[in-house]
């Protein structure tokens, strides 16, 4: 087995030597090299470009070597893998599916070939990136996969798994692509991924017992919309400027049993938005220690939604906190676990015996926030003068005062930051140089004015 | 028409500005506004999150402000321009000189809306070493277009405000006219569109109309547009216009607010040239 492997690197080495010349060139037939292969085999590829659409169906390695490009001619798919085990893709360049959205064409299409590895590659202008099916136990680690230039209608996923129990992806980074998306997929585990500008970030059908760690997923249409799922712990990630029709930083649609502790939710339309969550009687869901950030609405609740306890987050200069759709009835949810409460940037309350909780309860109650749940046409007056006018009324003339959405007894005094890195914050310079630029237009304004008596 | 005129008496213009009590009053409390809402918003909680926010609070603070101290300074500025001169009788004698009215009506826009830009880029100037000073959120693009637009509802606002120094010929009668329209601007007409909307259960389309026929309400949206790149702040409306006008929205908005500072201007240059009585 060893000297067959050592055969042919040697022999590719040769092959290559003798005819890559130019780097357009092809510089043996991999195909060929592959049929070739015995499983078990590891077959490293020197650097070049490959073209054409390569098939693997047995259980070997490709390792390229100062990543070589498998080059698909916008034809089909560039690297199909069915019915073998334990391959191995590494350290490739990989561009140029195919774009028929029926056929799915991807950079990587595998089927039932459990154990895979697909790691350390790049993927450019593929229409899917990654796409595995029936795989278990795989693992897709630190590519970077990207999108072709196209609308988000007839574009791919970048990832996308199905059937596949006890997979990792980890650390990719996935741009302008739809969903990284999993279905029927138990057990797995979605970290340390940079998931932008897509379509949903994140999504999950029929995934139980999945772990989403330490991931920043920013500017996509939803952050992370998980569905018809059980028991999801999501932790340590950053759901940044999810914006649009939808926009949600999560979405969460009849999942049972989140778990969210240390997220940061920040600049999204909705931070977190309930639909039914969770869906069986006997599930509970706990929110800890996240952040709620700057986004439009805090947390937006449909009206059937109940269980959902919150605890040790920060709601911070949300411009809604909590919304609810529509006129429904907003209980059995609880935003005091154990005598303790949330912090709330716009509770007014004071605590006198210094213990870190608010002596009075934090009341959601605001005629023109209850006036936007009922009739979302309204939203148009947000940030207007108008909107404070009438909160103001409310708060003047207690027959116009709403009932409280609800409240918390126990509100903590000072925030608690996630134990996240966020992004670094933009150079503070060009402020500065319009700043005092504006001043300067001040003083020659003045000037114009003031110097006229001395001229004439 | 001699540009030389005009020049001659939008310095004059800024002058006597200079030495108004109540353009010193305004700016005062723009300025000292303005930099307390900057101030304020940033050294509270969520200091810590500025790397994700847009401007987040302070923006939609100083949108606020803008919206209520701004249409308020440049109508009442801008009813008290003739009016108060004829009152003085010095309009009289200013147009004794060979001068012609346009010339007289542009040197006082030109003049009042450079006093005007002088006000506002002090006060945003101010916020902004503010907002740099304390790390906050940079991001020049935003900050730019929110004292632009600022500036061009500024604009709008005083044209308006000198139909109204034309049509009345009394100053306090200007001035209790513009402050009618102010109120109307900012509270009646968002409270009537809010009324409406709940009691005829306006279409959404009919609803983004009617918005644009308040100049607040379109500075409003650009600068949020500007702000957030999207409108879904403002709900289903936000989202109907970004999505049906995309990168026009921008130009209707500024075809809109335009409209008032042209067609004011125009009306009030036509009683002014036609009016014997001084």
């Amino acid at each position: 087995m060893k000297k067959q492997l050592l055969f042919i690197t040697i022999l590719l080495i040769l092959l290559s030597s003798s005819l890559v010349s130019a780097e357009t060139q092809t510089p043996f037939n991999l195909q060929q090299a592959i049929d070739r292969a015995a499983p078990g085999d590891i077959l490293q590829i020197p650097a070049g470009v490959y073209h054409g659409n390569f098939f693997i169906s047995k259980s070997i390695t490709l390792e390229g070597i100062d990543q070589p490009i498998l080059d698909g001619d916008n034809q089909g798919y560039v690297i199909s893998i069915n019915q073998a085990p334990h391959v191995t893709i590494r350290g490739f360049i990989i561009r140029n599916s195919g774009s028929k959205l029926e056929k799915e064409e991807a950079g990587i299409a595998v089927s039932e070939s459990p154990h895979l590895i697909v790691e350390n590659n790049r993927l450019e202008n593929t229409l899917f990136g990654i796409y595995i099916k029936d795989s278990a136990h795989s693992r897709i680690a630190y590519n970077t996969i990207g999108a072709k230039p196209l609308d988000v209608p007839s574009r791919g996923d970048g990832i996308r798994v199905w059937y596949s129990e006890e997979t990792e992806i980890i650390g990719n980074r996935v741009d302008k692509g739809r969903d990284v998306v999993l279905w029927y997929n138990n057990n797995s585990i979605v970290s340390k991924n940079t998931i932008t500008n897509g379509r949903y970030g994140l999504h999950f059908m029929y995934c139980d017992d999945n772990l989403v760690e330490g991931n920043y997923i920013s500017g996509n249409s939803v952050g992370a919309f998980l569905m018809y799922s059980r028991r999801l712990t999501l932790q340590h990630n950053i759901f940044a400027n999810n914006r649009g029709p939808s926009g949600y930083g999560v979405g969460l649609k009849e999942v049972d049993g989140v778990e969210a502790t240390d997220n940061i939710f920040a600049s999204n339309r909705i931070g977190t938005y309930f639909d039914n969550s969770p869906a069986s009687y006997d599930m509970k869901q706990h929110f800890r220690y996240n952040a709620f950030v700057h986004n439009d609405i805090g947390l937006m609740f449909n009206p059937s939604v109940r269980r959902n306890f919150f605890s040790q987050n920060s709601f911070i200069d949300n411009l809604e906190q909590v919304a609810l759709t529509g006129s429904g009835n907003f209980r059995d949810n609880e935003f005091t676990i154990d005598e303790v409460g949330n912090f709330w940037s716009d509770y007014v309350g004071y605590d006198a015996d210094e213990n870190g909780l608010g002596d009075l309860p934090y009341i959601s109650q605001s005629l023109f926030e209850s006036m936007m749940d009922n009739n979302s046409k309204l939203r148009l007056f947000q940030l207007s003068p108008a909107q404070q006018a009438i909160n103001l009324a409310a708060r003047a003339f207690p027959i116009f005062r709403p009932k409280p959405k609800f409240s918390d007894d126990y509100p903590l005094m000072t925030p608690i930051i996630p134990e996240v890195t966020p992004p670094p914050p933009p150079p503070t310079w060009p402020m500065w140089i319009m700043s005092i630029g504006l001043i300067m237009a001040t003083g020659l304004v003045i000037y114009t004015g003031k110097s006229m008596w001395r001229w004439e | 028409m001699e540009i030389r005129v005009v020049v001659t008496i939008l310095r004059k213009e800024i002058d006597d500005s200079l030495n108004n009590y109540w353009f010193m009053l305004y700016t005062l409390s723009f300025t000292g506004l303005a930099l307390l809402l900057s101030w304020l918003s940033l050294s509270g909680s969520g200091t810590g999150y500025t790397g994700f926010a847009g401007f987040g609070r302070t923006a939609a603070s100083l949108i606020n402000l803008v919206l209520l101290v701004v249409p308020l300074m440049a109508l009442t500025i801008g009813a008290g321009s003739l009016s108060a001169e004829q009152e003085r009788g010095t309009l009289a004698y200013l147009l004794a000189q060979p001068v012609n009215r346009l010339e007289v009506m542009l040197g006082k826009y030109l003049g009042l809306s450079l006093s005007l830009l002088g006000v506002l880029a002090l006060g945003f100037g101010l916020s902004g070493i503010t907002i740099a000073g304390q790390g906050g959120q940079s991001d020049l693009w935003p900050f730019a277009v929110l004292v632009l637009f600022s500036f061009i509802l500024a604009l709008g606002m005083l044209s308006l405000g000198m139909l109204i120094s034309v049509i009345a010929h009394k100053s306090a009668v200007a001035t209790g006219i513009a402050l009618f329209v102010w109120l109307l601007f900012v509270f009646v007409g968002d409270l009537g569109l809010m009324g409406t909307t709940l009691a005829f259960k306006l279409p959404i389309r009919t609803l983004f109309s009617l918005a644009l026929l308040n100049p607040l309400q379109v500075f409003k949206m650009s600068a949020l547009i500007s702000l957030n790149t999207s409108l879904d702040v403002l709900g289903p409306t936000g989202i109907y216009a970004l999505q049906t006008y995309r990168d026009n929205l921008v130009w209707l908005f500024l075809g809109a607010m335009t409209v008032w500072i042209v067609i004011p201007f125009g009306i009030s240059y036509f009683i002014f040239n036609q009016r014997g009585d001084l």
